[in-house]
């Protein structure tokens, strides 16, 4: 429903203007004003908000619902714990220490009344719930009763004062040595919907949702550290004790995210592009990765740029790029107008490392900044889409990434190598897509995308959320053309800019935009785990001589070994094309002969296997289904094509002989043993 | 004698017998044409009569080799990108260190235990061979040595299989606790600095057990021993008693393969190529580098003989034996 507030805003917002803009872009119906110390050496925090909070539903409430992210890390009984086991995957990459756990607990609450007026406690109504899978050791979700509902258009003030241990990082969150990356850290209101409050516990393989606001953050840290986080400083003041607070504000966003250091460096940018706001960059860089800082620079760039012209500009007029510490696990992730890149000392450039990641989580600032989607049920809405316009923006930029081998794993660790080699020669062909095919294919089936994202296995969200979104968009746009899916998705984010979409909302603006009815399309992509694959079984093409016996004009059967004519002698060309998998999806049939003419023959994919015949005078050379390999969901694209004479001879010969030769080396190397 | 003076001589003693660098070149090649014969056909199977061969020609397409792996199994998935251009040295470089040939691939840990075995019968015949300078080659005195020794180098492999063994585990505890106990470094470089040291370490520990083996096998031909734990023993006590020499010629001799490995790594083709001429000049410009591997490890063999043939000496001055 806010999309009330939203319809056509960016025709009258003029970029770089938000903060001064006295309007409100969004409903800002959840501001905070925190105040929160850093004790580094205990690393704790200690905080104290005030939430205002006004109910824009048209039902009342009289309870609170809270996340406490910071939970999901308090034991190994956390539903983020049990279902990071699931997936098989420790952020921490060994055993849990007594001081890697993380923790916030809330001591004191109240409602604030008028002036003059004493605020009323509301700690004794503070309880856990576990609204997914009643686990009741998880503490990730706080619920307070009021002592009277809020109506429709009614405004609260809350104070909490509440402390936290910082964790070892989880989820990109938490401490290593003396580097400190602060997300998701204070007790956050959840969503009041129509049909009551939407704030789940806190999953493993999902992220966030909650509602814009107003933040205005005062953080003490010691006066040797840097600083960086949501919104622009406005304050900086020495407290004469080794301290310094630093005051930040942004309006219209819904988190607040924060990191500090002693080492970060700091380096400055500016975005500039024609019909496009300018935006203010300030890349916080590893000392040791300052050679890098222009490739982090010219991707966020490129996101913006790409980004904003073909959906709508960015509207803040600054973003914080945050190069996070080594082992810190902070990488790629995206807070508003801050995230966080990752990249390595040595990344060759052309292997796509940091630019890959920079785009993508700068492009996060568009899919899921300013479209406020719900990430524990939706997380494909932001991700999926983000992540086809970050293989669009890369393709575009700069080209097929190389592949990159890294060298010198430690043994014993799942880390990656320290020493990178680029190998050229080794692309995703195709589609800019290509590449999110190999997430996809082995668990195309594990769920529908229209499971919330919290109930996907916990190994199958980048596989549904990322691959499957960004393949599935991939085809629309070889289905339809780049010239109309653009207007459409700029159609969604612009009715859309913030507020918290649901994938209908998409799927309709879709719709409008294209002027055609895409059921046809979701009801396989979306609300079911087909899979696609269409194939060429055969191809055959033999003269077409008359054998056998034919009729005389007397009536009688008579029979013959060659035609009457003497003519020519015409091919009959046959192709029988099959669909394997349960997917339905339009194709083309494409029929080359030897003298290079082609046939192109529609078919609507519908039936399980497909005939087609066809006489000329020349030969069939080939025959491929789907040509254009408009539809990047099919799973396996080797046997979408067939040669009448194969041809696999050189590159089989080819690749055999160069493996012979690693397999001679690896031989000659193993007599080290003997 | 000098560590570059045994390496000059075990150099003469390799040109010397210069056949054993082509028997065995040739032998790897024959041992790994099987495989390589199945890769061929498992490409051609799967590659078939699709067009998707148009864009393996040059480099090849990820996609594809992403499908081929999915369909082919363990054995397709050998075939990755490090591994079909001149960079495969360095990705057996980092399966040498890692062990994870044993770990992560078992069909080709068998296949390379089947080579190391034959390979344990050819070293009679290499080591008699070397340890006899003028004489001619000929294969029925190469393959008796062979057989000869064969036993006995297999039992020495077997116990010095364990020590590998032991090394190995060490190296899987130690990296995982250098990664513990810098839990909260956040500078790579320093980490990458840790990890080298930690690299090097358990280098010179893998050096020490193959020189104890090498020495070991030098000390059966050159005194006909026939205990093999005392030939071992025997051989630890000189490579202790003479650690420069011998660790010396195993890190010249080292820096020499890393060298040639380099110098293939940038002068071998890239992946481009298709011409039958360009895959032809691939093939034979790997070999060479195979032979000049084994002409090094020939030479070493050499070398080592040389050094232990030293340290057999009487001192000059002693008047007497001084075993």
């Amino acid at each position: 429903m806010q999309a009330a507030y939203l319809v056509g805003f960016w025709w009258v917002v003029g970029a770089g203007m938000l903060v001064a803009q006295p309007d409100p872009v969004s409903p800002r119906n959840a501001s905070y004003t925190i105040e929160v110390q850093l004790d580094p050496e205990a690393k704790t925090l200690t905080g104290r908000q005030t939430l205002t909070w006004r109910n824009i539903q048209t039902s009342p409430t009289d309870e609170l619902w809270f996340h406490l992210y910071w939970n999901g890390w308090r034991n190994n009984r956390s539903t983020w714990l049990r279902e990071d086991r699931i997936r098989d995957r420790s952020d921490l990459g060994g055993e849990i220490r007594p001081e890697d756990w993380g923790w916030i607990e809330v001591d004191e609450v109240s409602l604030l009344q008028g002036e003059g007026q004493a605020s009323i406690d509301l700690g004794h109504t503070a309880r856990h719930v576990s609204p997914d899978d009643g686990n009741r050791e998880d503490r990730t979700v706080l619920v307070l009763d009021l002592p009277a509902a809020v109506q429709p258009g009614e405004e609260i003030r809350v104070e909490l004062r509440w402390h936290a241990k910082i964790p070892r990082t989880f989820a990109r969150t938490g401490f290593r040595g003396d580097f400190f990356f602060l997300a998701h850290w204070f007790p956050k209101l959840g969503v009041f919907e129509s049909d009551g409050w939407n704030c789940h516990q806190y999953h493993a393989s999902t992220e966030y949702f909650s509602d814009y606001g107003v933040y205005d953050v005062s953080i003490t840290v010691p006066e040797e550290f840097v600083l960086g986080a949501t919104g622009r400083q406005v304050d900086r003041v020495e407290n004469g004790d080794g301290t310094v607070t630093y005051r930040h504000e942004q309006a219209d966003v819904h988190a607040f995210t924060w990191t500090t250091s002693p080492d970060y460096v700091e380096v400055v940018g500016r975005f500039e592009a024609p019909d496009l706001p300018a935006v203010d960059l300030r890349l916080l860089i590893q000392p040791e990765h300052l050679g890098q800082a222009n490739r982090h620079l010219y991707a966020t760039k490129a996101a913006l740029a790409s980004y904003g012209s073909w959906y709508g500009p960015y509207p803040y007029g600054h973003v914080t790029i945050i190069d996070p510490a080594w082992g810190s696990g902070a990488g790629g992730m995206e807070y508003p107008t801050l995230f966080t890149a990752g990249t390595r000392l040595f990344n060759p450039f052309g292997g796509g490392s940091p630019e890959g990641v920079t785009v993508h989580e700068a492009g996060h600032q568009f899919w899921y900044g300013l479209i406020g989607n719900n990430e524990f049920e939706d997380a494909w809405l932001d991700e999926g889409l983000n992540t086809f316009s970050t293989n669009r923006t890369m393709a575009q930029t700069y080209g097929p990434g190389q592949h990159v081998r890294r060298f010198f794993v430690p043994p014993g660790t799942k880390d990656r190598g320290f020493l990178p080699l680029l190998l050229e020669g080794f692309t995703y062909g195709g589609s800019p897509y290509a590449s999110r095919m190999e997430r996809y294919r082995d668990l195309a089936d594990i769920d529908r995308q229209d499971t919330h994202s919290y109930r996907y296995h916990p190994a199958a969200g980048g596989a549904l959320s990322y691959s499957k979104t960004a393949l599935w968009l991939g085809t629309l746009e070889g289905y339809f053309g780049w010239e109309r899916l653009r207007p459409a998705m700029s159609k969604f984010f612009h009715d859309w800019q913030f507020g918290h979409p649901q994938p209908a909302d998409f799927f309709a603006a879709l719709a409008e935009s294209l002027g055609e009815d895409l059921d046809w399309f979701t009801e396989q992509v979306f609300y079911s785990a087909a899979r696609f694959d269409y194939a060429v079984q055969s191809v055959a093409s033999v003269e077409s001589e008359l054998v056998g016996y034919m009729e005389r004009a007397s009536g009688d059967p008579i029979l013959v070994g060659q035609t009457e004519d003497g003519g020519e002698v015409p091919y009959r060309s046959e192709v029988v094309v099959r669909r394997h998998g349960e997917g339905i999806f339009p194709v083309e049939i494409l029929l080359v002969f030897e003298d290079e003419t082609e046939l192109r023959v529609p078919w609507d994919g519908k039936e399980r296997w497909r005939l087609v015949v066809v006489e000329r005078a020349v030969r069939l050379k080939y025959a491929v289904v789907d040509p254009g390999h408009v539809l990047l969901l099919d799973i396996d694209r080797t046997n979408n094509s067939r040669l009448l004479e194969p041809q696999a001879g050189r590159p089989a010969w080819k690749w055999a002989s160069r493996w012979m030769i690693w397999w001679q080396d690896f031989l000659s190397m193993l007599s080290f043993f003997g | 004698m000098g560590i570059l003076r045994a390496i000059y001589k075990g150099l003469m003693r390799m040109t010397e017998s210069s056949a054993l660098v082509l028997v065995m070149w040739g032998m790897v090649l024959l041992s790994a044409l099987p495989m390589a014969v199945v890769m061929e056909n498992t490409l051609r199977t799967d590659v078939g009569s699709s067009l998707i061969h148009e864009e393996i020609r040059q480099g090849l397409d990820m996609g594809w080799l992403e499908e081929f792996h999915h369909r082919g199994g363990e054995f397709a998935a050998t075939l990755l990108p490090a591994r079909v251009t001149p960079a495969l040295v360095f990705d057996n470089l980092e399966l040498w260190f890692s062990g994870a040939w044993i770990t992560e691939y078992r069909g080709l840990a068998a296949a390379g235990g089947l080579f190391l075995v034959f390979w344990i019968l050819l070293q009679g015949g290499v080591l008699s061979h070397l340890a006899t300078p003028g004489q001619s080659f000929g294969w029925s005195s190469f393959l008796g040595a062979g057989g000869a020794y064969f036993w006995r180098f297999l039992r020495i492999a077997v116990i010095m299989g364990f020590a590998y063994y032991g090394v190995f585990r060490l190296a899987y505890w130690l990296f995982p606790v250098i990664k513990e106990r810098t839990r909260d470094l956040t500078v790579e470089r320093t980490a990458l600095i840790i990890n080298v040291m930690a690299a090097l370490f358990v280098v010179v520990l893998l050096g020490l057990v193959h020189l104890v083996s090498d020495f070991a096998r030098i000390a059966t031909i050159r005194e006909q021993r026939r205990s093999m734990v005392l030939a071992l023993i025997r051989s630890l006590q000189r490579v202790i008693l003479h650690p420069l020499q011998s660790f010396g010629l195993l890190g010249v001799m080292s820096l020499l393969l890393l060298l040639v490995q380099w110098v293939y790594f940038w002068t071998a083709p890239g992946v481009r190529g298709t011409s039958f001429l360009a895959l032809l000049l691939t093939f034979l410009i790997g070999q060479l580098y195979l032979m000049a591997r084994w002409a090094l490890r020939i030479a070493r063999y050499g070398a080592e003989l040389e050094l232990f043939d030293l340290w057999s000496r009487p001192p000059l001055d002693s008047g007497r034996r001084v075993e």
